[in-house]
Order: C-alpha cells, then sequence, then structure tokens
C-alpha cells in the first residue's frame, strides 16, 4: 500500500515539469494561456523582473517549443509578442494536473 | 517542502492573473460615450426628431469606435486577448440588434416614440449592467444611473433625459479620471 503511494508520488513528481518548476516561467505560460499574445514590456511588467532575466525565462521556453514569438513594429518602435504553442498549453496543463494531484494529497 | 513551493508558486501565478486583468475598457472609450451619451440624451429634449437618425449611428458607430479604441490600447499595452474580443462583440453585437427589434416595434405602430425611448432605456441598462458584471465593474453604476434615470422618465418631468444624459457623462468621465490616475500609480 505504501509502496503505492510512494510509486503514484514519484510518479507526480516526474510529471512536474522541471521546465515549469521555475516559476518565473511557470507564470510567464499562465499568463500567455490566458492572453492571445504579450509583449515583452508588458510581460516585465507584470512579472516585475529584468530585462536580462526575462529574456534568459523567454528563451529557455522558446527553445523547448512552450512559446512562440513575433517581432512586429508598433507605432515605429520593434514590439516582440509572445504567445503560447500547443505544445506549450499541454505541457502547462499536465504540469498543472501534475501540481494539483500533489498538493491534494 | 514540496507542498510548500508549490503553494507559494500558485500564490504566485494567482497574482499575477490578478494584476494582468482583462476586459475592462480603455478611458478612451468612456470619454466617447459621455460625449455621446450628453448629446443623444440632451437630443430628445431639445430636438426630438434628430433623436433617431442621431442614435441609428451614433450606436453602432460608437460601438465599433470602442472596439477599434479597445484593441489600439491592447496593442499599446502590450496585451491582446481575442477572446475578450470575440466577447465584446458578441454582447454589444446582441444588445444592437435588440435594440433594432424595438424600433421595428415602433415602426410598425405597436408603441409610441416616447415609450420607445424608454423601452430602449430599459434595454441599454441592461446591456450595460450585465457588462459590469462580465467585463467592467464601472458599469453596474452606469447602469443603475440609467435606471433611476428610468424611473424619472415615469413622472414625464421637464428635462429628464437631458438630465439622464449629464448623469451619465458626468459618471463616464469621473471612470476615466479615476482609471488614469490608477494607470499613473501603477506606472503605465
Amino acid at each position: 500500500m505504501a509502496v503505492d503511494r510512494d510509486a503514484r508520488l514519484k510518479n507526480d513528481l516526474e510529471a512536474v515539469s522541471s521546465l515549469l518548476s521555475h516559476k518565473i516561467r511557470l507564470g510567464i505560460c499562465v499568463l500567455l494561456s490566458r492572453n492571445t499574445a504579450l509583449s515583452f514590456s508588458r510581460l516585465k511588467q507584470l512579472l516585475e523582473e529584468t530585462d536580462g532575466s526575462l529574456g534568459a525565462q523567454l528563451r529557455k521556453l522558446e527553445d523547448e517549443g512552450f512559446i512562440n514569438v513575433n517581432k512586429e513594429f508598433v507605432q515605429r518602435k520593434p514590439v516582440s509578442w509572445y504567445s503560447l504553442t500547443e505544445a506549450g498549453r499541454k505541457g502547462l496543463l499536465s504540469h498543472l494536473e501534475a501540481m494539483n494531484r500533489l498538493l491534494g494529497r | 517542502m514540496v507542498q510548500e513551493t508549490l503553494e507559494s508558486d500558485i500564490r504566485y501565478v494567482r497574482a499575477l492573473v490578478e494584476r494582468s486583468g482583462s476586459g475592462s475598457f480603455p478611458r478612451s472609450v468612456y470619454v466617447l460615450w459621455a460625449v455621446i451619451c450628453l448629446l443623444g440624451f440632451g437630443m430628445i429634449d431639445f430636438a426630438p426628431n434628430w433623436t433617431g437618425p442621431f442614435w441609428m449611428v451614433a450606436g453602432p458607430g460608437g460601438g465599433i469606435l470602442s472596439g477599434i479604441l479597445g484593441h489600439r490600447a491592447g496593442v499599446r499595452m502590450g496585451q491582446i486577448d481575442r477572446g475578450i474580443g470575440i466577447r465584446h462583440a458578441l454582447h454589444w453585437g446582441g444588445m444592437l440588434v435588440v435594440i433594432m427589434l424595438a424600433v421595428v416595434l415602433a415602426v410598425t405602430g405597436f408603441i409610441q416614440g416616447t415609450v420607445l425611448s424608454q423601452v430602449i432605456l430599459l434595454l441599454v441598462a441592461l446591456g450595460w449592467w450585465t457588462a459590469g458584471v462580465h467585463f467592467d465593474r464601472n458599469f453596474l453604476w452606469f447602469a443603475a444611473v440609467m435606471v433611476f434615470g428610468f424611473i424619472g422618465t415615469i413622472f414625464d418631468t421637464n428635462y429628464t433625459w437631458t438630465v439622464i444624459g449629464v448623469l451619465l457623462a458626468v459618471n463616464l468621465v469621473v471612470a476615466a479620471l479615476r482609471r488614469r490616475k490608477g494607470e499613473a500609480e501603477n506606472g503605465r
């Protein structure tokens, strides 16, 4: 019985993706899941992160295929728009489900 | 330990979501409707023959312009949500269709001109109330002003419609100013 419980706990902990275990990356994905697109400056404002730190976290998510970036000019200023990919949405969902299972114990 | 970390992450994400907000109107939309309400309601008392044509243009035109202003404000802020845009279009488009059908009642002679204005005021009050429930809490107050105004029209006192227009315009402008103050405090 205890072995089953430990095995389930181990599975759930493994299901919690290491990519989204970082709270800034989790925050980015949750915000993007609720919006079509967010600009770099809006993300920076909401997450209260420095350019360097936010840029590094965004690059990690982009490298893993969780987010897309689209660069365009708004009022002659370059703007980077970030959106969640389908893989990112699925990854976030399974991460949140695993978190829920762990907290439900 | 794991549980504490997860709970801390959830608290952090929840605070982020609350901060990001969604669905409320930019200041420019408040100001636009302050002008439209001031002119349109005042017209019922001072130029009744112009009221119908004015609202036929200002109602749908103001709605389209509000959509454009809302989208532009979203782009400027760096936050685009097509889902909320579609919900706005369905909400305000539905209200417009119902108002047009009420106008058909007047055209076909089922109700008279003054009653039509009162029916439309009630329909708009309901539309603005539900907008307050789903999008922007300020609209609950604007809808309440309309309902009190509707009660005033039952007693048929002078310049009731103008008073409703002035009250709505003042409330819309005050809400716009409060939003500007809030945005300045948040550093937006």
